[in-house]
C-alpha cells in the first residue's frame, strides 16, 4: 500500500519534469528571407545582428531582426541559447541604448507565423522561431539546439 | 607685594612648564606635517587611483554596450558622468580605430607621471574574451595635491588642539599638584616663628611623596633648632650671671684688677687700682688711656718684660715693684701678678705689699743685728763683706781693708764686774768704736769681744794704721759702768787688704786674725798687719 502510493507520487513527478523539458526543450532556428543571399551564419554573427553591433546581413542587407513577444518562451530561450542571459539583462541592455537612440531593440512580432511572416516579406529580415514552424517561405540559417 | 611675588612665581612655574609643552608640541607637529605631506600625497595617489579604479569598474558594462554597439551618446554620458569627480582630468573611450568620446574637466590639470592613469579594456558586454573598446581615465593632480593638503592641515589642526589640551593639563597640574603646596608651604614657611616650636602642616594628600618628605624636614629641622635655640639661650643667662658675678668682685675687691694689651695700655681697671695708682676711677675721664709701663714708671723696662713673658705663658707671673706714688710719702712696695687670656690681653692684679716687704725687711735686718750692741752681727758682716768683694772684684771700689780686733782683759771684766758689766763694757766699745770711724766703715760684732771693721772710706795702709792706733788708744781709756766702778780694757787689732793671695772672704778674714793673733803674740794693744808689704804696721803700736 504504502510502496504503491511511493511509485505513484515518483511516477506524477516523472511526468511532470518531462512534460516541461518538451515544452522548454523545443528547437529554436534562426531564419532569414531567402533573397537575402544569406545561406548560413554563425552564432556570434546572430548576436551581433540581434544586439545591434552589426546593421547588415553578412551578404550586405540592411538587417531587421524580429523579437516575439516580450514574455515568450522562445525569446527567452533564444537569448539563453545565443548569449547565456536572461531577458532582465537583454532588456536592461536596450535600456541603456534607448537612451542615446541611436541603435534600436529588435522589431516585435507577436509569435512564430507572425514572424514567419515578415520575414518572408521583408528581405533583411531575420527572426528565430520554433524549428517545427519553419515552411518553404522562409530559410534557416543558424539552429540552436540545447 | 609678597602677594604679586607669589602670583608671579606661581605663574611662572605653571605657565613656563605650559609653554614648554605648547613649543615642543607645535614643533613636533611641524615636523609631522612636514613628513606626512609627501607621505599623504602618495597615500592619496594611492587612494585616488583605487577609487578612479572603481569608477572605471562602475562605469564599464555600459561603456562596455557603448562600445559594442558604437554608440558615441551613450560613452559622452558615461564621460560626463566620470568627470563630475573632481579626481578625473579627462576620460578616452574607444572603441577600435573609433573615437567614441574623449572630453577634457574644465580646469582640471591632467597628472604627470607621479599618477599613472588607469587603462582599462572593454570586453564585449556577451562575450569576456572579445574586447570591444577601451577606457582611459587621467587623474588630476592638483586635486591629489589638494587633498593630501587638506590631509596634513588637517592634522596639524589636530595636534595643535592636542598641543593646548595638554598645555591645558599641564597649567591646571602645575598649578593644583606643584605650586599649590609649594605656595602653602613657603606661606607657613613665612610665618613660622621658630622660637615656639610650632610645626608646619601635613598637605593634604601629599603625606608621601616629596612635599610630605620636605614637610617632615623642615619640621625636624625646626626641632633641632628650637632645641638648640633654647640651650643657647640658657648659656647666655648663665654666662651673663657669671659675668654680673664677675664684674661685682672685679669691681668691689680691695686688690686692684686691670686688663692690659700688648702695648701695655689699660683696658679696664676697678676702683681699687685706681686708688692704688691714682687712676681715676672713671674710665674715660683719663685722657689718654694710661699705660701700665708709664705708671709703675721707674721699673718701665721691668714691666714691660714681665708683659712679654707672660704673653706667651700659660702660667700666670708675679713680681714685686718698689714705686713712688705723687703725692704719697712713703715709697710703696706693690705686687704685680700677670697672666695671659690671649696674646694680646692680659689680666692683671695688683696689690700693695708695702707691709709685708716691710716687715720681710725687719725680720732681715733682726737677724743681721747684734741684739746687746746694735751693731751687725757676724751674719750681716759676712754679707756686707760678700758685697764688698764683689764690688771690690768688679773694680767699683779701690781697695778694701779688714780690721780684726779682739778686747783685751775683757775676761778679768766679766769675772770683777759680772755679765752685766761686761754686757756694759761691749755696749761702751761698740759705741766707741762706731763713733770713731767714718760714716762709711762698717763696725760689726763678730762675737764674744771680737769686732770686725770693714774699712770702705779708710783705704791707704797708713791711715789704716793710724786709725787703729786710734782706736786702741780710745778704748782703752777707763769705762764707768752703770754702778760707779770702773773697768779697764784695751784692744789687740790684725789688719788685712784685699788682694793677692788674699782673694776670698774667707783668706781675708783669716788674714786678719793671723795679724791680730800676731798682735796679742807681741804683747797686748798693738796692730798687727797680715801683709809684709805694709811695712812699719806690724812694728808699730
Amino acid at each position: 500500500m504504502n510502496a504503491i502510493h511511493r511509485r505513484c507520487c515518483a511516477l506524477l513527478t516523472l511526468v511532470a519534469v518531462f512534460g516541461c523539458t518538451v515544452a522548454a526543450a523545443a528547437d529554436l532556428v534562426v531564419i532569414v528571407n531567402p533573397g537575402s543571399g544569406v545561406r548560413s551564419m554563425t552564432r556570434d554573427e546572430v548576436a551581433k545582428v540581434f544586439m545591434a553591433r552589426y546593421r547588415q546581413l553578412p551578404s550586405g542587407t540592411t538587417a531587421l531582426p524580429m523579437d516575439l513577444g516580450p514574455d515568450s518562451l522562445e525569446r527567452k530561450d533564444f537569448y539563453m541559447r545565443l548569449l547565456g542571459k536572461q531577458l532582465p539583462d537583454i532588456n536592461a541592455y536596450w535600456a541603456r541604448l534607448l537612451f542615446s537612440g541611436r541603435a534600436s531593440p529588435p522589431h516585435q512580432v507577436a509569435n512564430s507565423a507572425a514572424a514567419v511572416d515578415a520575414v518572408a516579406e521583408n528581405k533583411g529580415a531575420i527572426a528565430y522561431i520554433d524549428k517545427r514552424q519553419v515552411d518553404t517561405r522562409v530559410r534557416v540559417v543558424l539552429e540552436l539546439d540545447d | 607685594m609678597r602677594f604679586a611675588r607669589h602670583t608671579s612665581m606661581r605663574h611662572s612655574i605653571a605657565l613656563r612648564s605650559a609653554s614648554i609643552v605648547i613649543m615642543f608640541t607645535f614643533g613636533v607637529g611641524l615636523l609631522f606635517a612636514l613628513v606626512s605631506v609627501p607621505l599623504m600625497q602618495r597615500h592619496e595617489s594611492g587612494r585616488l587611483e583605487a577609487m578612479v579604479s572603481e569608477l572605471a569598474a562602475t562605469v564599464e558594462p555600459t561603456v562596455s554596450i557603448a562600445c559594442f554597439v558604437g554608440d558615441k551618446a551613450l560613452a559622452a554620458e558615461v564621460a560626463r558622468g566620470l568627470l563630475k569627480n573632481h579626481a578625473i582630468a579627462s576620460v578616452r573611450i574607444v572603441a577600435g580605430a573609433n573615437v567614441l568620446a574623449d572630453l577634457h574637466g574644465e580646469g582640471r590639470v591632467a597628472s604627470d607621471t607621479a599618477v599613472a592613469s588607469i587603462q582599462r579594456s572593454i570586453a564585449s558586454p556577451f562575450n569576456a574574451e572579445e574586447i570591444v573598446g577601451e577606457l582611459t581615465l587621467v587623474p588630476d593632480v592638483r586635486e591629489i595635491r589638494a587633498q593630501a593638503g587638506s590631509y596634513a592641515r588637517y592634522l596639524g589642526v589636530i595636534l595643535v588642539l592636542q598641543a593646548i589640551a595638554l598645555a591645558a593639563v599641564v597649567v591646571y597640574v602645575g598649578l593644583k599638584v606643584v605650586v599649590g603646596p609649594i605656595k602653602k608651604i613657603s606661606d607657613e614657611l613665612h610665618l613660622l616663628e621658630v622660637e615656639n616650636g610650632k610645626h608646619l602642616a601635613m598637605p593634604v594628600g601629599n603625606e608621601r611623596n616629596e612635599f610630605g618628605r620636605l614637610t617632615l624636614d623642615v619640621n625636624a629641622l625646626i626641632d633641632r633648632l628650637s632645641a638648640l635655640l633654647g640651650s643657647e639661650r640658657k648659656q647666655r643667662q648663665e654666662r651673663e650671671h657669671s659675668e654680673r658675678r664677675l664684674r661685682l668682685i672685679f669691681d668691689n675687691t680691695e686688690s686692684g684688677m686691670f686688663v692690659v694689651d700688648a702695648a701695655f695700655r689699660l683696658l679696664d681697671w676697678n676702683a681699687a687700682l685706681a686708688r692704688e695708682l691714682g687712676l681715676s676711677a672713671e674710665r674715660g675721664v683719663e685722657r689718654s688711656v694710661p699705660r701700665l709701663d708709664l705708671l709703675l714708671a721707674p721699673h718701665g723696662e721691668r714691666v714691660r718684660a714681665l708683659v712679654e713673658r707672660t704673653r706667651f705663658d700659660a702660667r700666670a707671673i708675679a713680681e714685686d715693684f718698689e714705686i713712688h706714688i705723687p703725692g704719697q710719702r712713703a715709697a710703696k712696695w706693690l705686687n704685680l701678678l700677670l697672666q695671659a687670656i690671649e696674646p694680646d690681653r692680659l689680666h692683671g692684679m695688683i696689690q700693695d705689699v708695702t707691709a709685708r716687704k716691710l716687715t720681710e725687711a725687719a725680720a732681715l735686718a733682726l737677724a743681721a743685728k747684734d741684739a746687746l750692741t746694735g751693731l751687725l752681727n757676724r751674719r750681716g758682716m759676712e754679707l756686707v763683706i760678700d758685697r764688698q768683694l764683689q764690688a771690690a772684684k768688679a773694680g767699683e771700689l779701690p781697695s778694701i781693708t779688714l780690721m780684726m780686733l779682739d778686747l783685751d782683759w775683757f775676761k778679768q771684766v766679766n769675772d770683777t764686774h759680772g755679765h752685766e758689766g761686761g754686757d756694759e763694757v761691749l755696749q761702751v766699745v761698740a759705741r766707741r768704736l762706731q763713733s770713731a770711724v767714718r760714716p762709711a766703715d762698717i763696725v760689726a760684732r763678730w762675737g764674744g769681744d771680737e769686732f770686725v771693721l770693714l774699712l770702705n772710706e779708710t783705704t791707704d795702709a797708713a791711715s789704716a794704721s793710724i786709725l787703729a792706733t786710734r782706736l786702741i788708744e780710745r778704748l782703752s781709756e777707763p769705762i764707768t759702768l752703770a754702778n760707779g766702778a770702773v773697768a779697764r780694757i784695751g784692744a789687740s787689732i790684725g789688719l788685712a787688704t784685699f788682694g793677692g793671695e788674699i782673694d776670698s772672704r774667707e783668706s781675708l778674714l783669716h788674714a786678719a786674725d793671723g795679724a791680730m793673733y800676731g798682735a796679742k803674740q807681741h804683747g797686748r794693744s798693738r796692730v798687727g798687719w797680715s801683709s809684709p808689704l805694709s811695712a812699719g804696721g806690724r812694728a808699730a803700736g
